[in-house]
């Protein structure tokens, strides 16, 4: 293409200029022989002598001008030639047709997106469009379309579906009826220019963070990178820290007990290891993640957090609890207490009308207990204070014993409650109390939400790996938009019926938090007018994912 | 003083409206007699003429607390044998267990239930 246009804009000047050379030559031949014819006949030769030597010399110098611009011509075909060739290895260069059809590629091209000439040529330019840019390409198009060129970045996607970054310009070639007749793009791929940019912002944004990160390689152990913060603390500059290992940045590093601790993150069995320890006298939070890396040695990424501050926010925390939950109790214990014996008739008989608007009143002061009670327990379980006596423990007599004393409340609620499952004992390795608290919890739930007349069945399970008690009432059910959100906090499935039963909102949120410390978990089933199924699984060897008592063990997370 | 086969309170307590639930309950359900103390001083200058069968003692009060006020007892060899139980809003786990590592005889949580407090001091001083 480069070649047929040098040969045009070449061609045609040489043409012209050798007519005029001819024209000049007949000329000046013409005036020398009829300067000699005259010479005879006028008696002026010399003025026909020189007018004849004026003109060749003009000739000359005629002909010197037009061989330096033919000389200058030939120097820039050649110019022009080289620059087309570095344009077309540096450039991506392609032509399309007025619709967008794809008429010429250059190897650049072909090398780029990974087609072969024949695929590219014939095929519409959508064959390496990236899904989601139809507006930019609409914007494109009816740029060229008005006869005006477009010059910016695109991303497009090449035969393997990677994505590639380039600086675009392409002008339009109009027809003699203004419709677009092709367009010529010149790319310039700026995907690495990108991926450079991308990961130079990225590590210059760590810098900037007060958590110090780590990348270090998985086989080596040695660091790949450490942001500023991380820097810091150890005095090392990035010079320094390539030479760096692992071992040179903890103090108690046992390399056997790093591998194994980090092999279910390259197993991919979690997804990130949280480890709690101290680490140059403050309190750190560690968190490791595996990144594994396609033809090469994956490498970790460790986030240290100082959470001395958080430690100390929670410390204070818990003292204010503590502290708002005396304050709250005391005149709470004077309103119930005062209460409970204006309706004992301590005080003397009480008219009719007073005793139920007082009984109102104790009901609330009662139910504000039992939130102040429930807060304070989430409020230990999620600062990781409240203790768990885990022990082997017969759920047989404790699923009795949270029934006799359900008894009386279920009487209440004219609900039968029937047991299944607990003739023998059945052991599982829990806190007898705190399993206490989830089934009465999830027993007086059941009474509450059952109709007057019906039953409520317990049911233990012993699996091979998993202890089931579950909880099924007969009654409302629950509403399925409602079934994600009841083990939140303060939640209370909407509807006047249920409004009336007083719960705390709280309830299900510490049988979930009770049933996950022993490593377990709460599920709920529900048909709304059926009844609602809950059940605990308890692992029959529980192991206590919240156990920091070694301080340096390391915590599975999703 | 009164009828002496009823069991003895001193009550000490900085809230007034506690100290009057407590003693109505005690006294109008359980039967016992009750002295009152707004706060530890108070505790003490009533323990000079009288000699209770079993302290009733809040943890929390200004100036003097529960606490201090159970050291400065024991320091006593006429006071330090009488049964002390606390009362306390604080119900939390540690907090009871370093209650009882103090010696108290046992620990009542407010809000304690007034119909059945007598049944509980009772309980609690058969033990």
């Amino acid at each position: 293409m480069s070649k047929r246009t040098g040969k045009t804009q070449f061609g045609t000047p040489m043409i012209l200029a050798g007519i005029c050379l001819i024209v000049l030559v007949a000329y000046s031949a013409m005036t020398l022989t009829s300067s000699a014819g005259m010479r005879l006949l006028s008696y002026e030769p010399l003025v026909d002598i020189g007018l004849g030597l004026t003109t060749i010399s003009a000739l000359i110098v005629i002909w010197r001008r037009l061989m330096r611009w033919r000389l200058s011509v030939e120097r820039e075909t050649c110019e022009h030639k080289s620059r087309m060739k570095a344009l077309d290895n540096h450039s991506i260069v392609s032509i399309l047709d007025g619709s967008g059809k794809i008429t010429y590629v250059n190897d650049s091209f072909v090398k780029t997106f990974g087609y072969t000439e024949n695929e590219l040529v014939g095929a519409d330019s959508s064959l390496i469009y990236c899904d989601g840019q139809d507006a930019q390409r609409e914007a494109i198009r009816s740029n060229l379309l008005n006869g005006m060129s477009w010059e910016g970045e695109l991303r497009w996607q090449t035969k393997t579906g990677d994505d590639v970054w380039t600086k675009t310009t392409i002008y339009p070639s109009m027809c003699d009826t203004g419709l677009l007749a092709s367009a010529t793009c010149v790319h310039t791929d700026l995907t690495e220019i990108n991926k450079a940019r991308r990961e130079r912002d990225l590590r210059e944004t760590l810098h900037l963070l007060h958590d110090e990160v780590y990348i270090i390689n998985a086989e080596t152990l040695r660091f790949d990178y450490l942001n500023k913060a991380a820097m810091d603390q150890f005095g090392w500059d990035e010079a320094e820290y390539a030479t760096k290992a692992v071992s040179d940045a903890l103090p108690e590093y046992d390399e056997q007990i790093f591998r194994e601790r980090t092999a279910p993150l390259i197993a991919g069995h979690i997804a990130q290891a949280i480890h709690r320890t101290e680490l140059f006298g403050r309190a750190c939070e560690i968190n490791m993640q595996f990144i594994p890396n396609v033809g090469g040695q994956g490498q970790f990424l460790a986030v240290c957090r100082d959470i001395s501050v958080q430690r100390e926010y929670q410390k204070k925390k818990d003292a204010f609890v503590s502290t708002v939950s005396h304050e709250l109790r005391s005149p709470l214990t004077s309103i119930t207490g005062g209460l409970d014996l204006v309706l004992s008739g301590a005080t003397g008989d009480l008219p009719h009308k007073s005793r139920s608007l007082i009984e109102i009143a104790q009901r609330n002061a009662r139910r504000l207990i039992l939130i102040i009670n429930d807060i304070l327990d989430l409020e230990k379980i999620s600062a990781g204070q409240m203790d768990f006596d885990i022990r082997p423990t017969d759920l047989s007599a404790l699923i009795k014993e949270a029934a006799a004393s359900n008894q009386a409340y279920y009487e209440k609620y004219g609900v039968s409650l029937q047991l299944f499952g607990v003739d023998a004992a059945v052991e599982a390795e829990c806190d007898a109390d705190r399993m206490f608290q989830v089934l009465n919890n999830l027993m007086s739930n059941a009474a509450k939400f059952s109709d007057k007349g019906s039953v409520v069945d317990i049911t233990l399970d012993q699996l091979e790996e998993d202890t089931l008690i579950t909880v099924q009432d007969y009654g409302m059910g629950i509403p399925k938009e409602s079934l994600p959100t009841i083990f939140g906090r303060f939640i209370q499935v909407p509807g006047q019926d249920r409004k009336a039963k007083g719960g705390t909102g709280l309830g299900l949120n510490i049988v979930k938090a009770i049933a996950e410390h022993h490593g377990g978990s709460v599920t709920c089933e529900s048909v709304e007018g059926e009844g609602t199924t809950f059940t605990v699984r308890i692992p029959s060897t529980t192991a206590t994912p919240n156990d920091r008592s070694d301080g340096a063990m390391l915590e599975a997370a999703e | 003083m009164s009828d002496t086969s009823k069991i003895s309170v001193l009550h000490v307590d900085d809230d007034a409206d506690i100290r009057e639930i407590a003693t109505l309950a005690l006294e109008t359900v359980g039967e016992m007699h009750v002295v009152t103390a707004a706060s530890g001083q108070g505790a003490l200058d009533a323990l000079t003429s009288f000699t209770p069968d079993v302290l009733l003692l809040d943890f929390m009060m200004p100036e003097m607390s529960g606490e201090e006020l159970y050291h400065r007892l024991q320091e006593n060899p006429d006071l330090r044998d009488i049964p002390c139980i606390f009362m306390t809003a604080r119900v939390q786990a540690e907090e009871i267990q370093s209650l009882k590592n103090l010696g108290a005889k046992d620990i009542i949580e407010k809000p304690f239930d007034p119909m059945t407090l007598a049944d509980q001091i009772k309980a609690i001083l058969a033990e």
